[in-house]
């Protein structure tokens, strides 16, 4: 990365110019457009809207339009670099059929769930929400209403939906899209250390001299993360890459040890890496006297599915996350089953590439640092597999420290930020707090200057079984915001559509386009996206990044933040609490959930003079305050002094996003490593402060089968998964000309033999079957994703092709997040 | 050689009847000129329907459509003297990325990168991936046209 930021603008500005005018642009034609028209773009950062990378972008502006982006040459994550994704961006606002109006089904002018789609007010579709959300709150209660959140919201929209949902309507039932992607992450960080999210950051990228992918396609799915590693690995011979997958991809390209593995044996590599590093006598003593403990945790959890079914039924200790303590040398009993010809047996992998790779774990000459993503977290032993990932770190002492460490990377944009560090989840609140434990509970009260038992102590419902509750009619009153879950939720025909269509249920669906979900929905509010408002997301190396609202949304289309707030305006608090708890705060009665959640003295306590009056910012100046500042102020409360400092507000406009945590004014790099992290105490050298006895905890946890295998009839295992072009569910990618171009239609990758035998050519239309649903797609036997024989793989960014109707809802036991790389199908040829 | 006045407006617009579109099989452009009867025989048989009617009404590849598997149906099927019998090289078109490729631009994109059967499309990787297409592998086969976002790749008769 040697280009200067002059160097670098002087080469990308015809670049973009040409970007500008669309697609099709012969070479010559982008030299032309140039300068006079560059000079009228107006240049301002934003974190892309893509993965969770965190790469910046300059975004391009002219005329009220975004006209073109470039990776942005001051970002220290992408370096202004970007990817095909991200080069695009300026054009995922501008789709034909972009939402500007309510859409309420409706028959003869009145609301009916059967009717068809008609325009409606923002005051009539606010009218109709309010009724059903009252109504449902008074026949059943605070747990009949719910919301499903996301990833892509910007801190403070899922900071005002926390507090919405939370201490507003008294629900618990709110929980992200983010459960489907890294819940099993947050387990096993919140068991292993006692406080979410990595320890390291991306400069463990130049700094390591191994790299591990266990479960994760870097090449397609983190690109510009990619880019780096591929030029660390290929500027010095000694680095080596090892990359374990249930197929080959594109990351293999640069593996010098690539290994294909038998679905769910990850659990059985991990456990002999473990075993191998204590026979090679490769455990670093001192470390794991000093700062870690063993448990053994109980096995036989079962499948997260329905308590009725038979796979549920028949599991020993259901959902249990529980643990004994256990002596190193106990362990080390534990894991000696785990020998080389178990792992073999278990994986299918060649014996000299597993102990390859079990020895630069084990050499302590070599820095090595461990990278997954969903391979992992889409796992019914999700939690499990992060578990044993650590040990093997811990063992070793291979972590916190430049160039060593174990890392888990998020698949959305605040995955991170909002997800899990303002935490909403069916089971937390901001800061690593939990709505179960009392003490947290009351610092959330008090710092939302609420009566004490505002916030209900039980867990609401999580992703999967909110989809449950809604079709038994349990959960009636439902938004959906800023996702696509009817097209990235698992068997939709068993457990989603049937919630969604229940005649009990009110559906209503946030979102710029008529996605799959939208359509699925009563009430569609048309969405403010991206840069159309003033955001701030945390990518995966605990990085926070702030942009200005750069844009006008089309005129209609409202943010979630301005629906949210808005929204609360229509309840009054005799409507939403009891009695008994407005006795507590009497001076709360007669007033809204706008007045007592966001008019509360701290999210309206900066004035819209801090607001400079070139700037656009929408919601703002609708409220009457800066209102983007209060809420972030008041969260960042919750976390400053505790290990989660967030800087103050006005920083983050003006850095390239900063590391949290953030004291005096700097970021953290490695966190629980003296010298790099603020809250290690001086001495110490290493405290992994999550556990109040500041140790991290080595599990002792065995291997155990999936959910489904495949057997005569279903004779396949199926994995699903994303390819580089598309994002998610595609409803933003898609609706770029060049990316829908670049890979139009899903298909279905698969070994040419097995192709063979089920009588099928490339390019043949087939029939893909699971006990659950069937769809119809074409078959891919070349091209990016070459799968061993008995596995096809099969991406889901495409709406005409829902896989999700093929996937099972079986979920990790502990962070309920659903397996989607693993279910039994068939196939055939479509006659 | 004699000169067809009606059908001069061929030459006139570029990229349309030129050899770079041309279907497989054809060594000689006036005789397919002089003998195709615009019959669509071709464009029917093409299993890969890549065949279209293009200006003038004569047939010629379209490559953002999809890539030719030199199947040889659309020589088989024509009645005319225009083909050259398919046991010989279909044509000497290769593939040709043009500096508007992303790649040059710091972006990653490798949409084409594994549409090429005959792997003479690979990927320098590095910090940036960057193209690089074999000329002695290369069948002009034109799979890697329809994937690049941008336009980039060109199917070109060599000279």
């Amino acid at each position: 990365m040697k280009f200067t930021r002059r160097e670098f603008m002087k080469a990308q500005a015809a670049a973009s110019a040409a970007a500008v005018a669309g697609i099709a642009l012969p070479a010559t034609a982008s030299n032309l457009i140039a300068s006079q028209d560059l000079t009228k773009i107006k240049w301002e950062k934003a974190p892309c809207r893509f993965c969770g990378t965190g790469c910046s972008v300059l975004v391009g502006t002219q005329h009220g339009r975004v006209v073109a982006t470039q990776g942005d040459p001051e970002s220290p994550v992408n370096k202004g670099l970007n990817c095909v994704k991200g080069y695009f961006l300026s054009k995922i606002m501008y789709g034909k059929d972009r939402l500007t109006t309510p859409l309420l089904r409706m028959t003869d002018g009145v609301y009916d769930k059967n009717g068809e789609f008609e325009p409606v007010s923002w005051d009539a579709a606010f009218d109709i929400m309010a009724d059903k959300f009252k109504d449902a709150l008074k026949k059943k209660g605070p747990t009949s209403v719910g919301m499903f959140g996301s990833g892509q919201w910007t801190l403070w929209e899922g900071y005002a939906a926390s507090k919405l949902m939370k201490a507003g309507f008294r629900t618990n039932n709110l929980d992200p899209n983010a459960r489907h992607c890294m819940a099993s992450a947050v387990g096993g960080f919140m068991r292993t250390f006692g406080i979410d999210e990595p320890m390291g950051c991306y400069d463990d990228l130049e700094n390591a001299d191994v790299f591990v992918l266990w479960g994760s396609n870097m090449a397609e799915m983190h690109p510009i993360l990619w880019s780096r590693l591929a030029d660390r690995r290929l500027s010095n011979p000694d680095v080596s890459v090892h990359v374990l997958s249930t197929y080959t991809h594109r990351s293999f390209e640069l593996a010098d040890n690539g290994m294909i593995f038998t679905p769910q044996s990850d659990l059985a590599i991990l456990n002999f890496i473990a075993n191998y590093i204590i026979q090679n006598d490769a455990v670093d003593k001192d470390f794991v006297e000093k700062h870690t403990n063993f448990r053994k945790g109980v096995t036989d959890i079962g499948y997260g599915l329905r308590p009725t079914d038979p796979l549920q039924k028949a599991a020993e200790n259901p959902d249990s996350g529980a643990s004994t303590p256990i002596s190193f040398d106990e362990f080390a009993e534990y894991v000696s089953e785990f020998d080389v010809d178990y792992a073999v047996k278990m994986s299918g992998v060649p014996a000299e590439k597993l102990i390859e790779l079990a020895k630069v774990y084990a050499d302590p000459a070599k820095r090595v640092v461990s990278y997954w993503t969903m391979g992992f977290n889409q796992h019914t032993r999700g939690v499990w597999a992060n578990n044993l990932m650590y040990n093997v770190h811990l063992l070793t002492g291979k972590i916190s420290k430049p160039g060593s460490g174990p890392f888990s990377l998020t698949g959305q944009p605040s995955a991170c930020g909002t997800a899990r560090e303002v935490g909403t989840f069916s089971h937390r609140l901001p800061a690593d707090l939990v709505v179960a434990n009392p003490k947290h509970r009351a610092i959330a009260e008090k710092l939302w200057k609420l009566p004490e038992g505002t916030i209900e102590p039980k867990p609401g419902y999580h992703a999967v079984l909110q989809n449950r509750m809604l079709k038994d009619s349990k959960l009636n009153a439902y938004w959906v915001m800023c996702n696509n879950n009817v097209q990235a939720g698992a068997n939709i025909n068993e457990e989603i559509i049937p919630g969604y269509r229940n005649p009990e249920n009110f559906i209503v669906v946030s979102d710029p386009y008529p996605t799959v979900t939208a359509q699925m929905g009563d009430l569609i509010l048309p969405t403010a996206m991206w840069v159309e408002k003033e955001g701030a997301y945390g990518n995966a190396e605990r990085r926070t990044q702030f942009w200005h609202q750069q844009v006008k949304a089309p005129e209609g289309a409202k943010s979630d933040l301005w629906q949210l707030v808005e929204f609360s305006k229509r309840f009054k608090i005799e409507e939403v609490w009891t009695e008994d708890l407005i006795a507590k705060m009497p001076e709360v009665r007669g007033k809204t959930l706008y007045d007592v959640l966001y008019k509360n003295g701290q999210v309206d306590a900066f004035g819209l003079e801090e607001v400079a009056d070139e700037r656009l910012n929408d919601e703002a100046r609708d409220f009457g305050f800066y209102i983007q500042k209060g809420l972030f102020e008041e969260y960042a409360s919750f976390g400053r002094g505790h290990g989660h400092d967030l800087a103050p507000f006005d920083q983050y406009h003006e850095a390239r996003g900063l590391r949290w945590p953030v004291v005096d004014g700097k970021e953290t790099l490695w966190r629980f490593r003296e010298g790099y992290d603020p809250y290690v105490e001086k001495g110490s050298e290493v405290q992994f402060y999550g556990h109040p006895d500041k140790k991290a905890v080595i599990f002792a946890l065995p291997y155990e089968p999936p959910a489904e295998s495949p057997d005569e009839e279903y004779d396949l295992w199926l994995s699903t998964g994303r390819v580089l072009e598309h994002w998610h569910s595609g409803s933003m990618t898609r609706r770029v000309p060049e990316l829908y171009k670049a890979f139009p239609d899903a298909v279905v990758f698969m070994h040419p033999d097995d192709a063979k035998a089920r009588g099928v050519r490339r390019g043949d239309e087939i029939v893909l079957a699971s006990r659950r649903g069937e769809l119809t797609s074409r078959v891919e036997t070349r091209g990016r994703n070459r799968p061993p024989r008995g596995l096809v793989f099969m991406p889901w960014f495409d709406a005409k092709q829902l896989v999700n109707k093929i996937t099972l809802d079986a979920t990790d036991p502990l962070s309920k997040q659903t397996d989607y790389k693993k279910c039994a199908v068939k196939i055939t040829k479509k006659v | 050689m004699k000169f067809d006045n009606s059908k001069r407006r061929l030459f006139k617009k570029n990229n349309q009847v030129t050899v770079n579109h041309l279907l497989p099989w054809i060594a000689n452009v006036d005789l397919f000129l002089k003998n195709c009867t615009q019959c669509g025989d071709c464009i029917t048989a093409c299993p890969e329907k890549i065949i279209v009617k293009g200006d003038g009404g004569y047939p010629n590849i379209d490559f953002t459509v999809g890539e030719c598997s030199f199947c040889g149906q659309c020589a088989d099927i024509c009645q005319e003297q225009i083909f050259i019998s398919t046991k010989l090289s279909p044509w000497l078109k290769k593939a040709q990325i043009d500096g508007s490729c992303l790649a040059y631009e710091n972006v990653y994109c490798r949409s084409c990168s594994e549409s090429c059967e005959a792997q003479a499309l690979t990927f320098q990787i590095g910090l940036s991936a960057v193209p690089e297409i074999n000329l002695d592998l290369c069948t002009g086969c034109g799979a890697c046209v329809a994937p690049c976002p941008t336009a980039s790749v060109l199917i070109k008769e060599l000279e």
